[in-house]
């Protein structure tokens, strides 16, 4: 198995980094829309219902049959992986930004009104900081679950690590279906790692524990 | 579309039954284990560590690794597709349960104490209760998860409605896709809805 | 309208949707600079309400406020929180944020002077029995009940606003403390002579803080006059049952010295009691020393009124 690595490092390096690049880009995609939705569902309260049943509704379609819509309109390959991606996360980063907000102390929130700081400086620098550990503790849920929609995004042309899954099991070839799988592994587990230390540091620092 | 489902019918009811047999069992085995070892975890601290650590771990993985790392042991089919997917929801399951029960109010436990309840009946009906909220939460995420997954499982010869799709694909058919992927869809959330109202019924009081 | 008050309500109403009577009732007060105003009441009185519309938390239905001499709602809500500080109950402290960066974020918000700013968070946490070194870079969490009110304070006043809005600040904090925390608050007002606008439902602190007390009930205002009057209230059924259903002789205890006393005259000799003491301080004086006949009230070492044994039992009498 090592020689096969060795063989073939540059191309499995590529399919690391397609896969990191996939998950990324849809991660920043999602939150920047999700954090969008979320500021029209806390601004106008009725569309929490709908906008939250409409994206848990979207989770439950499979991944797969989600990539054959989409496929028609935006072909095979990574930018379809993306946008379904963006999608299925929405669910997470939406429930959890609205929950981070929720946490912040009502007293807290209160004050910073009352001070006449403003609107902007009160959510970047009062409600922010305290949101952020509910906030990226949905992105942690988030990254996760892209990565390993990801893997099976290699079925419709996206490349990344599944490739070495599915063409292994294709193929026989079980070298590669145990590299794919450990780098799928490994890969989740290092992007675990890194957000839960930015989730605690953040957590730290909303208790004021620096 | 539907004169696909007329003519298919057959198949189509067969591969649903699969899909629901599969995700049932699977479901069902994953609150037994997990619940009891959630349980576990919280009435004996010592292992609480341990089994919360291998369990969050597990959470990681991807569901088709695991669908694919049950090959070599148990070859393909139907149990070993369910053995996979156990594990996909155990985790979830495990840790809400745990979560669920740490988190119940101290107060309301001393109060119970307060009144003689003996311990069996305290966690019975008290702790249990109101850790159902947290612990049926996580049982709706691993649903989810699990039917989805039971699509995959199609790719290693459970059957199910994954079928559907993936022959969908190569053979370039639309319609066989859609219905392939709009009934998983729909079963999955007849079943998020069914939960989500089992839920709330628990929540009423907190 | 008057140009004298700094605040003035104008049959001020508060109503809200399928609520059966409003919060606040057709309130008509007018509140003058440096006058230190304790709102009393019960729960549902409305007084929160009050005081939260001042800095436009809460706005009326009906009726105008005005600030000094500018009806509230023709200016920008953050310009006018700006200009006045805000204390809230359970502090609202940013556990985010360290002491200093607490109290200095509205200046740092308003892009000032950092040094300067610092130090005035020094003088301020100063004013506060807080010593700046110990506490600046502290977090809430670190700091007791009493200690993060004090924080709250320094912060409310870092604007240096004319008027400051309390809304039961001490209620959650401990008797001892509380007693402390009161009497600081008394000096700064006396220091500063802002005015303050103070909710509470504690009778005693309302008679012993406020230089006029403003009684709600159910939104409706009952009395707005100074403690001794409101005391003595017999009018008011509601009025004289929340101060007076303690006793007539606990009543009178509240008074202060200083409203039962007569001015002073050369030849006046006795023990000595700061002006501010209450009459339970002059009471339990005449007891322990059987000798004295007067007790000479002095302020900053300067007698200024007298107070005799025999007036003590005509306290309940009259009254300015």
């Amino acid at each position: 198995m090592i020689d096969y690595i060795v063989k073939y490092y540059d191309q499995i390096l590529r399919m690391l980094l397609d896969h990191g690049k996939m998950v990324a880009v849809s991660i920043v995609i999602s939150f920047a829309l999700a954090f969008v939705l979320s500021v029209v569902v806390r601004r106008f309260r009725n569309l929490s219902g709908v906008v939250l049943t409409v994206f848990v509704g979207v989770y439950c379609i499979p991944s797969l049959a989600l990539f054959a819509f989409l496929i028609p309109f935006t072909g095979l390959g990574q930018v379809t992986a993306i946008v379904a991606l963006v999608l299925y996360n929405q669910i997470f980063l939406i429930r959890s930004i609205l929950a981070g907000f929720n946490s912040v102390p009502s007293a807290a929130r209160e004050a910073a009104r009352g001070m006449g700081i403003g609107f902007m400086n009160s959510l970047l620098k009062v409600e922010l900081p305290l949101a952020l550990p509910a906030i990226l503790g949905g992105v942690r849920v988030a990254a996760i679950t892209t990565s390993g929609i990801t893997t099976v995004a290699a079925l419709i042309n996206a490349g990344g690590l599944g490739v070495l899954l599915f063409d292994g099991i294709r193929t026989m070839n079980f070298n590669k279906v145990w590299i794919g799988v450990i780098l799928v592994c490994a890969f989740t587990l290092l992007l675990n790692w890194g957000l839960s230390v930015l989730e605690k540091r953040s957590l730290r620092r909303a208790r004021g524990e620096r | 579309m539907w004169q696909y489902i007329v003519e298919n019918r057959q198949l189509y009811i067969t591969a649903i039954w699969e899909h629901v047999l599969l995700s049932v069992v699977v479901i069902v085995a994953a609150v037994l284990i997990g619940v009891s070892l959630g349980i576990f975890s919280a009435k004996f601290p010592q292992w609480s560590n341990g089994v919360i650590s291998v369990f969050t771990f597990f959470r990681l993985i991807p569901s088709i690794a695991l669908l694919i790392l049950v090959m070599p042991l148990l070859k393909t089919g139907f149990v070993p597709s369910a053995v996979a997917l156990t594990v996909l929801a155990l985790p979830a399951i495990c840790i809400n349960t745990y979560s669920g029960i740490m988190g119940v109010d101290r107060l309301a436990i001393e109060a119970a104490t307060g009144l003689g309840l003996s311990k069996k009946q305290i966690f019975t009906k008290v702790e249990l209760p109101m850790a159902m909220p947290m612990i049926i939460v996580g049982i709706r995420a691993a649903f989810i998860d699990v039917i989805s997954s039971a699509t995959l499982a199609a790719l290693v010869g459970a059957g199910g409605l994954g079928i559907f799709i993936f022959r969908g694909m190569m053979m370039n058919d639309m319609a066989r896709l859609l219905i392939g992927g709009i009934t998983i869809a729909l079963i999955a959330l007849l079943a998020e809805l069914s939960l989500a109202l089992w839920q709330r019924k628990y929540s009423r009081f907190i | 309208m008057a140009d004298e008050y700094i605040i003035h309500f104008d049959n001020v109403t508060k109503k809200y949707k399928n609520t059966s009577h409003p919060a606040v009732d057709r309130l008509t007060v007018g509140i003058k600079p440096g006058e230190f105003i304790t709102i009393l009441g019960g729960s549902g009185s409305g007084k929160t309400t009050v005081l939260k519309m001042v800095n436009r938390i809460i706005e009326p239905t009906s009726g105008t406020i005005y600030f000094k001499g500018r009806d509230i709602m023709t200016l920008e809500p953050d310009k006018l929180r700006r200009e006045i500080g805000y204390v809230i109950q359970q502090g609202g402290l940013f556990p985010h944020m360290t002491v200093e960066d607490n109290i200095a974020l509205l200046p740092d918000c308003l892009k000032q002077d950092r040094k300067k700013t610092r130090e005035r968070v020094r003088e301020l946490l100063r004013l506060v029995r807080l010593d700046p070194d110990v506490y600046k870079d502290r977090y809430p969490r670190q700091l007791s009940g009493g200690q993060q009110q004090r924080v709250s304070i320094a912060r409310a006043l870092i604007a240096d606003p004319d008027v400051l809005l309390m809304d039961e600040p001490f209620g959650a904090i401990d008797a001892v403390i509380r007693a402390e925390l009161q009497e600081e608050l008394r000096e700064i007002h006396k220091q500063f002579r802002k005015t303050i606008l103070f909710v509470t439902h504690d009778v005693q602190e309302a008679m012993y803080l406020g230089t006029r007390v403003l009684v709600m009930r159910e939104g409706v205002m009952q009395q707005f006059d100074t403690p001794a009057n409101v005391l003595m209230n017999k009018n008011n059924r509601y009025v004289a049952e929340i101060v007076g259903n303690r006793g007539e002789i606990q009543r009178m205890l509240m008074l202060k010295a200083k409203d039962v006393a007569k001015p002073y005259s050369p030849g006046d000799h006795g023990p000595q009691l700061d002006i501010e003491a209450d009459m339970e301080r002059v009471f339990a004086l005449f007891m322990r020393d059987t000798s004295a006949e007067c007790i000479v009230l002095t302020n900053k070492s300067e007698p200024v009124m007298t107070i005799w044994r025999s007036d003590l039992l005509s306290a309940g009498k009259s009254h300015d």
